[in-house]
């Protein structure tokens, strides 16, 4: 394993990876600067380009751009209130407060080098917790990978929505998806419509591409022109914030943000880890109204659960979020299998993507500071009418790379509109593309494990680590039901 | 009863019901479709029931901003319609604007000067650096 993380570190250091990172990091950072163009949006537009590059330079490109997305967030979130990404939202509370107080730099900065904690944290988490539990699942056999992949669809559908029904159709939907083309082990042709093109299948860059750019650019129309042009002037004021004062914030939140990060579908690490460092604060009365250790804790959580989130879709082909999911997608498109093998037999991707995350975490501080901040702090004069164009002009040109055709570009639309019209009825749209990643394997490990039980599935339900899948996933699936509950709780109690 | 829950129900149903009559006749490879599709038509029926009894609540768009996202689809439509006869440069150099003067922005020499340069930047992305062709239309493709 130490051999193994140096040689990758070696890999990560050509210029061309290098190259990528720094790349990436400014792109995911001016990208996480826009309001409305979120890490996720920012991922799925960046796939197209890394269809042609070497694994380790396109996922340094990836990694900066998902470190750079949640450092990025922040900018509109000190400045003007407005979270970039969704993950800045608990940033504006005590970002903003600041920025008025006439901290805007500092504040800027604090939660740059807050990141970049958080993110490096989160990207040693990776390293050290990934092996072992990727060593756990080389022992699963089919029966208990199809459980696994069971539970992680169940988490997201559960967890990622607000009504776990709309979860289960929109996670189906993409189980479905994915059994478009040649059945793998019959040979035989499913749902193509004697349509050459289908014969390989969707393209899960098509697919992910359409989903997730095509529908939040077309939201952006919703708003009138305006645009955000009041920003504060950047002066750096020295003292407005210490190390001993944030130092307990910034270990306790990147431990919250692993921990959740690691669940699948959990997107809640941000509040949590703020609630937390405020119920053990000196000064809890200053939190939202311009604390340093609330600013801390929001930016470096963000950062701790990218790479924290990767832990599952790396060990277990199981992806933590939507991002994750983006992720596992383009490791597909390079020719990997996420899952425990991928550490014996590419220990040099994990390692190194590891690294990568790491490096681009620590790229923020230099690159996520006031100076760069100056220079976004422009871009959010670019009114939503006219990102709008550029972000479906990107989109286009990604879907036609993919494989030189027109015919991606006519069906990343067609998913666009599948897109904007699940959001409008209040479907999620994640759980499709994690329907579509852990589809094949699912559906795959089902039939050996059928296979070599000779068509009797008791067995799929009496091994050990399957009934405790099994129990995993009906709690997933009473979810709701505890929440509900726990709630009735509080509002009882109070 | 929340209309939103009745119709993505229907959906579910429509969809389910569709890959469950369309697996029938594939053998073993029919069996994960057919499984995955009863689990939606399961979940959609129940969604539809509890449409009913406990509708959920997504803040709908007013009138306008049904109009403005309709029309930012509809000139999406036409520039992917465009690109394969006019070619990516000149598709894109007639969008960006259009959509921009049609959500209402004024600011001439912003769209203008953003268009050129963007435009130009993706093409030499794709072209020089990706080596990947875009379409340069019927016009260009005679040459």
């Amino acid at each position: 394993m130490i051999e193994n993380i140096f040689n990758s570190l070696i890999l990560i250091l050509q210029w061309e990876s290098v190259a990528a990172m720094v790349i990436g990091t400014i792109i995911g950072m001016i990208m996480g600067a826009l309001p409305g163009v979120s890490g996720t949006l920012a991922v799925a537009l960046a796939i197209p380009f890394t269809y042609e590059l070497s694994p380790l330079t396109a996922l340094g490109l990836l990694a900066g751009i998902h470190n750079g997305t949640s450092q990025g967030g922040a900018i509109p979130a000190v400045l003007l209130r407005i979270p970039g990404t969704p993950g800045a939202i608990c940033t504006t509370w005590d970002g903003y407060p600041l920025a008025q107080q006439g901290h805007a730099g500092a504040a800027i900065q604090l939660s740059a080098i807050s990141s970049a904690v958080g993110g490096m944290i989160g990207a040693l988490s990776l390293v050290l917790l990934a092996p072992p539990l990727a060593s756990v699942a080389l022992a699963f056999g089919p029966a208990e990978i199809f459980w696994v992949n069971v539970f992680g669809l169940t988490a997201i559908a559960a967890m990622l929505g607000d009504d776990i029904l709309k979860g289960i159709i929109a996670a189906c939907f993409g189980l479905l998806l994915g059994t478009i083309g040649l059945d793998e082990s019959t040979g035989m042709e499913r749902f193509t419509f004697d349509r050459i093109e289908l014969l390989n299948g969707l393209s899960m860059l098509v697919v992910m591409v359409g989903l997730f750019s095509f529908p939040p650019s077309w939201e952006m129309a919703q708003k009138t022109v305006g645009g955000a042009v009041d920003t504060f002037k950047l002066v750096m004021t020295k003292g407005v914030w210490k190390v001993q004062q944030v130092w307990r914030a910034w270990w306790k939140s990147s431990i919250i943000g692993i921990i959740i990060g690691i669940l699948p579908g959990s997107s809640i690490s941000g509040f949590i880890a703020y609630a937390e460092i405020k119920r053990t604060a000196r000064e809890p009365e200053k939190f939202g109204k311009g604390s340093v250790e609330g600013l801390a804790c929001a930016e470096c959580v963000n950062n701790a659960d990218n790479a924290a989130s990767m832990i599952p879709a790396l060990t277990l082909g199981v992806p933590g979020g939507t991002i994750a999911a983006l992720m596992l997608g383009a490791l597909m498109i390079q020719g990997f299998q996420p899952g425990p093998q991928l550490f014996r037999e590419s220990p040099q991707i994990v390692y190194g993507y590891a690294w990568q995350m790491f490096i681009t975490s620590a790229m923020l501080v230099v690159l996520g500071g006031v100076v760069a901040s100056r220079l976004f702090a422009h871009l959010l004069r670019l009114p939503n009418v006219l990102l709008l164009p550029l972000i479906i002009v990107m989109t286009v040109a990604g879907s036609f790379a993919a494989q030189n055709s027109m015919w991606d570009v006519y069906i990343a639309f067609g998913f666009g509109l599948i897109g904007l019209g699940m959001d409008r009825l209040g479907l999620p749209i994640a759980p499709v593309i994690i329907g579509m990643v852990l589809g094949g394997k699912a559906e795959f490990s089902l039939r050996v494990a059928l296979l070599l039980t000779q068509g009797d599935p008791m067995p799929l339900f009496t091994r050990p680590i399957c009934m405790v899948m099994i129990a995993l996933t009906l709690l997933m699936l009473s979810y709701p039901l505890i929440r509900r509950g726990v709630a009735q709780l509080r509002a009882w109690f109070t | 009863m929340s209309l939103r829950d009745t119709i993505a129900a229907l959906l579910g149903l429509a969809i389910g019901g569709a890959f469950i009559f369309m697996s029938r006749n594939i053998g073993a490879g029919g069996m994960f479709p057919r499984v995955v599709a009863g689990i939606m038509v399961a979940a959609s029926l129940g969604l539809l029931a509890k449409a009913f009894f406990r509708p959920s609540a997504i803040a709908p768009m007013n009138r306008e901003e049904i109009l403005r996202v309709t029309a930012s689809v509809v000139l999406t439509l036409l520039y992917i319609a465009a690109v394969a006869p006019l070619g990516f440069i000149v598709a894109s150099l007639i969008f960006i604007p259009a959509t921009a003067y049609t959500l209402g922005l004024k600011r001439h020499i912003m769209i203008w000067v953003t268009t050129v340069v963007f435009v130009a930047s993706v093409y030499l992305l794709f072209q020089a650096i990706f080596g990947t062709p875009l379409p340069r239309g019927l016009l260009l493709d005679q040459f």
